[in-house]
């Protein structure tokens, strides 16, 4: 359980929090959204007792970083400024943080082969590929079998197949009653493995809750028709909101793909297509009009 | 801290810096005793005299810069490879991440320092036995110089450290030691000499009995040393309590 309570960090002039307050709760996945420049990677630092909040508090299970026991236990984590000296293979370098964490040594061998990095852990850190890096950082947050795992933008440099084993990942650890929370500026990522979205925005959560009520019940019906005039008429008889896209294609919100089949069905308008508009696109609406960011073409 | 202690000694077994550093600070040594004989041999310095083993045998600690240099790398290299942040969070409480770092640079320090001043000895012995004097082992005072040296090298390790968790560059700590050892300081001593010989690098002078100068005595320079390398330390920790990892 993750509880952070109004904290707020100057640097400098600038705020980068501005009174952030939300929770990520055992057993579920916690997407943490924002924009590049959000207080996403702020955010997690202070949790992380690297970096000192000006007010408020960010508790782990109740405490705050600096006073747990024996932290790797209790947290693992990769964040953005972790790095691995060039020299020193993948394998010493996990033995390195095992020793001072004291972590037995054969729980190296455990993380290695979990992160799919045996083959390549005598050999110099220096020489692996982003990919590779970023699995070791991972290995390195899972040696002390952690019950909260605090991950900033841990898709960076993976490949798909590497996604899907971390959002499978991600998934499990929920599953076993792990706390999970995850930073991302990458929309889709977020919404195949979150249970809970946290959205931040210029140093403030502008949005939090469960996955499925902030935008799960925005999904949309897309038909097309060369009768789409009359199957505006309808939609609106039936009370959905609808918006005209183009010539032939409708979006109806409010209504389920079955519903507004059977009504189309019963008016007999011949379609062209009937699909449930992907949920990806009310994540992204939402978080654009959330947050300010910056649209790229 | 043991675990700490355990690891930062892992830390130095798993690259191949200190093994180069090792070999140089040798090196260094060698040649610095090597040129001493041949000096003092050319002068006509009684080379058994009690200034005659001064004279050699203080120029065993020349290579002690390398573990200063070890010692910046054991903690601001954290900086450059940006390991820091692992350091800290497995050790939440900064202090005890560098009080570990100074006591290991220290301990690498020692066992660097003895290595060399062994080396030193051996090749004095060596070198006096081809001039046709035998080097008189005896001399309570050669053993003095020796372990004074090794001491030397374990403090500078330490200052080297201390500074590196203070400045978190690892380039800047060695370049700013340098400057200050070989150049900025002796101007200092030239102008007053009455503070320059409290001054770290007098201090290291007194500490091996250098014969060339009035410097502090021994176990003086010794605490001296050690508490440069202390308050340094203290200051690192007080600033990385308020600071940002």
């Amino acid at each position: 359980m993750i509880e952070v309570t109004d904290v707020s960090k100057m640097y400098g002039e600038t705020a980068a929090l501005k009174g952030v307050s939300f929770s990520a709760p055992s057993g579920a996945v916690t997407g943490f959204l924002g924009p590049n420049g959000a207080g996403k990677t702020t955010t997690l630092r202070v949790l992380l007792g690297l970096a000192r909040p000006d007010t408020g508090t960010a508790l782990i299970d109740g405490h705050s970083y600096v006073d747990l026991p024996a932290p790797r236990r209790v947290v693992g984590a990769v964040i953005d400024s972790m790095g691995f000296d060039p020299g020193r293979t993948g394998r010493d370098h996990l033995r390195v943080v095992a020793r001072a964490a004291g972590i037995a040594r054969a729980r190296v061998d455990e993380v290695l082969g979990f992160v799919d990095l045996t083959a390549a852990a005598d050999r110099a850190a220096g020489g692996y590929s982003q990919g590779m890096r970023q699995r070791l950082s991972l290995a390195s947050a899972l040696l002390g079998d952690p019950q909260v795992l605090l991950l900033d933008e841990p898709a960076n440099g993976l490949d798909p197949a590497g996604m899907a084993w971390l959002r499978r990942l991600l998934s499990e650890w929920a599953a076993q009653g792990r706390t999970v929370l995850f930073s991302s500026h990458v929309l889709t990522e977020v919404e195949f493995v979150a249970d809970r979205i946290v959205i931040i925005d210029r140093g403030r959560v502008v949005r939090e809750g469960a996955a499925e009520d902030l935008y799960g019940s925005e999904r949309a019906v897309v038909v097309r028709s060369e009768d789409c005039d009359r199957l505006e008429r309808l939609a609106i008889g039936e009370g959905w909101a609808v918006r005209r896209d183009g010539a032939d294609r409708l979006v109806i919100r409010g209504a389920t793909s079955a519903a507004v089949g059977s009504a189309v069905a019963g008016a007999g308008i011949a379609l062209t297509e009937l699909s449930s508009e992907a949920s990806t696109r009310s994540l992204e609406d939402l978080f654009l009009d959330l947050t300010t960011a910056e649209v790229h073409a | 801290m043991i675990d700490l202690l355990a690891a930062e000694i892992l830390k130095l077994r798993t690259t191949r810096t200190m093994g180069w550093l090792l070999l140089a600070m040798v090196a260094i040594t060698g040649l610095a005793v090597t040129g001493a004989v041949v000096l003092a041999a050319n002068a006509n310095l009684d080379l058994q005299s009690q200034h005659g083993v001064r004279t050699v045998l203080h120029v065993s600690a020349s290579g002690a810069l390398f573990v200063l240099v070890l010692g910046a790398i054991i903690s601001a290299g954290e900086y450059r490879h940006r390991t820091a942040t692992d350091s800290f969070l497995t050790t939440p409480r900064r202090w005890r991440v560098v009080a570990a770092k100074l006591v290991t640079a220290a301990g690498a320090g020692i066992v660097f320092g003895a290595l060399a001043s062994g080396s030193a000895l051996a090749l004095a012995a060596h070198l006096y036995a081809l001039k046709g004097y035998t080097f008189p082992l005896s001399s309570s005072e050669a053993w003095q110089i020796l372990a004074g040296a090794t001491l030397y090298a374990s403090l500078l390790g330490a200052l080297g450290a201390a500074t590196g968790s203070l400045v978190r560059n690892q380039v800047a700590v060695i370049v700013g030691w340098l400057v200050w050892l070989l150049l900025a300081e002796n101007i200092v001593v030239g102008l007053a000499p009455d503070i320059g010989r409290w001054l770290p690098g007098a201090a290291g002078r007194g500490l091996v009995m250098d014969p060339n100068g009035d410097f502090l005595a021994q176990p003086v320079a010794a605490v001296v040393l050690a508490s440069y390398a202390v308050a340094i330390a203290v200051a690192a920790i007080v600033i990385e309590r308020r600071r940002d990892a």
